[in-house]
């Protein structure tokens, strides 16, 4: 038998279920403009009815139904477009910090500009031709040395703006991996919150929301992924590893890398071991340090090496005012302190390198003629592998095709010939450890191309050979040490300047090239006070190839050096552009499924209110027939 | 001489091409935030005439650099003789120019490039957007037919879930 007072229970449940529903459209309407915020629907199910199939049951015809209840509040969201939102909010994380550094990198250089380097440079050069046509003027010895000094500080000034960005973005690097711990602890939080609710039974829609802006914000820092699989688990992974599973984490560390510099490594803090990141700022401030900035420091490396080595080795050859000779124009510190080369590497207390940047060879060559001798070079790799490199030679080669057999290798070293017509042979920067830069690794020859040929080793074969991993293997070059150049200290651009000599006396900078007496080809004599054709020479640099490596000029070099920068920057910016594009695009779907749409809640509270006004108005009538059932009798 | 200087011709017509397609490919990025489909298909049929228009200069472009590697490079494989190569043999200002031009074309190309992977993706999630709201209305909506008050038939979305009816 039904109960007396069933019908008040049916319209108070409708009441409740249509008030709870006009709730959940009241916190849509006020997130509308909440942009991490899921539109929730109430979902109204009918209670079980009565009576259920039993022998106890009443003999009433069923089954009635009790009324409606809320069986669940749905929060609307497509996982689809989640996990394309943090795929590409980590491509835009790293392409911002990209650009960040690379405008940075850019304003480093300062070009165009008559303050910057490449204005310096031009004024050198021109200081240079004045000086060839008054040598004997004290202004215009003033006047190269000014230039010079500008061009150095210059340089030092660039480097130093380099250096300081490397350092920045290093700094940074720790900052995002506290960032990245931070997140993470908070989505284990909620995760552990989230666990509890759907426990006991409730769908806690505003913290899954919370948990979902979260993981967005981790994404755009580091290469982020969600494994959805296990309802009672959300899994965020880096690369294959877990960040956070459901209540665990596992924090990150930035630890000093000894093996670049110092610099911070980002590992895992358990187990030690190197995270995979492939994107996000993170791996975007890892690559401008550790790529982009390193190459600019290199570039401007060598540039400042190879202008400083070609300056001196001019320079040297010429005779100055008080008929000096033998004088270095800028100062060139070396890696090693003794005049053998050797140097400590690892810094374990004792010598374990030779150190040798350049060796001229003795012997004055044609470098058109056929060579006429037969032979292989053996050079090893400037990488990690440090592999052997076989370069052949035979008889109707010429210097010059053998020189471009070596340039197209990139071994590590290069060759020219120099003013001198003699063979020279420099290291350019290593590809494994900036402390190798401008380090010859290995010089051999089974044949005489080296050795009688060119003059720049004392005997063929292994046992002639000259390996930079043999502490006093600068005896194996021939040459007499003031046509061997040593490695110079780390960083050669951080301490370009002219030498103290020139600085205190203009007279020192050698204008002269002097005369060569008895038709030697050896200009051994001075030439007298109005000999400027040494000046002559060095204005010509400009137009000779000195970026060996290059095949380029140092005028052109340095340009190449600022439109690569400018190509990234343009690059950086072109891509930031399309994401943003992109994530417009992808915001736009996901507000079309999750947003909230005004129109759609007012036409849902004017439902939800007329259920609820119906429901009210089933109590009052039930209510006047309950008062007819209580009269009777009265 | 003459050889260089069609050759530059070719390029400086290749630039102006892909500046061109360049352009269609901001428009159609812009039909597409906007789901503009027609307009979608307009711009692409113009773009195809560009297309073959590009074609047909880079068949230019390769007869040309074989007819200067026959001259030029007699000991080399001449099929693999590229912009970088003409411009190393030629010292003078026209070698720096080739490669000047070379540089802005493969600029230009890298740029349109990576429009179009843009405008692919955008295709793309756009079409996956459309088949999972089809599917959620094949699962879990109806279609009510009826009719307005002006007598038509106007059908209306009942029960769905992702479709956000007035959208």
């Amino acid at each position: 038998m039904n109960s007396t007072f069933m019908g008040l229970e049916i319209g108070k449940r409708g009441l409740m279920s249509h008030q709870q529903a006009l709730h959940v459209t009241g916190h849509n309407i006020s997130n509308a403009e909440n942009k991490e915020y899921s539109r929730q629907r109430v979902v109204i199910t009918a209670v079980d009815p009565l009576y259920i199939p039993s022998l106890s049951r009443a003999n009433t015809p069923g089954n009635i139904g009790q009324g409606s209840e809320v069986s669940i509040v749905e929060r609307i969201r497509n996982s689809f477009i989640d996990d394309r939102i943090i795929n590409e909010l980590n491509t835009m994380g790293f392409w911002k910090a990209r650009n960040d550094y690379i405008y940075q990198v850019e304003m480093a250089y300062n070009e165009p500009s008559d303050q910057a380097l490449r204005s310096r440079l031009d004024e050198l050069w021109r200081s240079w031709e004045e000086l060839s046509k008054y040598p004997e003027e004290r202004s215009t010895r003033e006047v190269v040395k000014e230039k010079a000094v500008a061009l150095s500080n210059e340089v030092r000034h660039v480097y130093n703006q380099l250096y300081e960005l490397r350092l920045n973005a290093n700094r940074e690097i720790e900052h995002r991996v506290k960032q990245i711990n931070l997140y993470a602890h908070d989505i284990r939080d909620l995760n552990e919150r989230i666990l509890k609710a759907e426990a006991v039974g409730d769908n806690p829609n505003d913290l899954k929301d919370k948990r979902d802006a979260l993981i967005e914000k981790l994404s755009s820092i580091v290469d982020v992924s969600v494994g959805r699989s296990d309802r009672d688990e959300i899994i965020v992974y880096i690369g294959s590893e877990n960040l956070v599973q459901g209540e665990v984490i596992r924090p990150l560390e930035a630890i000093m890398d000894t093996e670049n510099n110092g610099l911070f490594k980002v590992v895992w803090k358990d187990t030690g071991t190197a995270i995979t990141n492939k994107g996000g700022e993170l791996a975007g401030l890892i690559d401008i340090r550790d790529n982009i900035i390193r190459q600019n420091i290199n570039d401007l490396n060598s540039f400042a090496l190879n202008l400083v080595d070609l300056t001196n080795e001019v320079h040297r050859d010429g005779f100055s005012r008080r008929n000096e000779t033998n004088i270095d124009f800028f100062m060139h510190l070396t890696a090693s302190d003794n005049v053998e080369g050797n140097f400590d590497l690892n810094n374990d207390g004792l010598d374990d390198v030779s150190a040798v940047f350049k060796v001229s060879g003795n012997n004055k060559i044609d470098p058109s003629a056929a060579i006429g001798i037969t032979g292989t070079l053996t050079f090893v790799m400037n990488n990690e592998l440090e592999s052997e490199v076989v370069v052949d030679y035979n008889a109707s080669d010429t210097i010059l095709s053998v020189i471009k057999k070596i340039n197209d290798a990139h071994l590590g070293v290069v060759a020219y010939i120099n003013h001198n017509n003699e063979l020279a042979i420099k290291a350019t920067v290593a590809q494994d450890n900036d402390k190798k830069n401008f380090m010859i690794r290995h010089l051999e020859d089974s044949g005489q191309f080296l050795v009688g040929l060119t003059g720049v080793l004392k005997q063929s074969g292994r046992q002639g050979s000259f390996d930079y991993r043999r502490v006093n293997d600068i005896v194996k070059l021939l040459p007499e040490r003031e046509h061997i150049t040593l490695s110079p200290k780390f960083n050669p651009a951080s301490h370009m300047a002219v030498a103290e000599g020139i600085i205190y006396d203009v007279d020192k900078i050698s204008a002269a090239r002097g005369k060569d007496v008895g038709g030697t080809g050896d200009y051994n004599t001075s030439n007298g006070i109005g000999d400027g054709s040494n000046a002559l020479r060095m204005a010509k640099l400009r137009h000779i190839n000195g970026m060996v490596n290059n095949n380029a000029t140092f005028n052109d070099f340095y340009i190449s050096l600022i439109s690569r920068i400018g190509s990234e920057g343009e690059e950086a910016k072109d891509r930031i552009t399309n994401q943003e594009t992109l994530m417009k695009n992808l915001k736009n779907l996901r507000e079309s499924i999750s947003g909230i749409n005004l129109d759609e809640e007012m036409a849902n509270m004017v439902a939800y209110q007329h259920g609820y006004n119906a429901s009210a108005r089933v109590i009052s009538t039930m209510d006047k027939m309950l008062e007819t059932i209580i009269g009777l009798g009265a | 001489m003459n050889i260089l200087n069609n050759l530059d011709e070719v390029l400086e017509n290749e630039i102006l091409l892909f500046q061109k397609i360049y352009e269609i490919e901001q428009e159609k990025k812009e039909a597409l935030l906007t789901r503009d489909a027609e307009r979608i298909d307009n711009l692409s049929y113009q773009q195809d005439k560009y297309v073959s228009q590009l074609n047909k200069w880079e068949e230019k472009r390769d007869k040309i650099q074989k007819a200067y590697a026959l001259h030029n490079f007699k000991h080399n494989d001449q099929q693999n003789i590229t912009l970088s190569d003409i411009a190393k043999n030629e010292k003078s200002s026209t070698g720096k120019q080739l490669l000047k031009k070379g540089h802005e074309l493969k600029e230009m190309m890298l740029t349109v490039s990576r429009l179009q992977d843009l405008n692919r993706k955008m295709i793309k999630d756009n079409l996956d957007m459309i088949g999972a709201v089809l599917n959620e209305i094949k699962e879990q909506g109806t279609v009510h037919m009826g009719y307005d008050h002006s007598g038509k038939e106007k059908g209306k979305v009942s029960n769905s879930v992702l479709f956000n009816k007035t959208v």
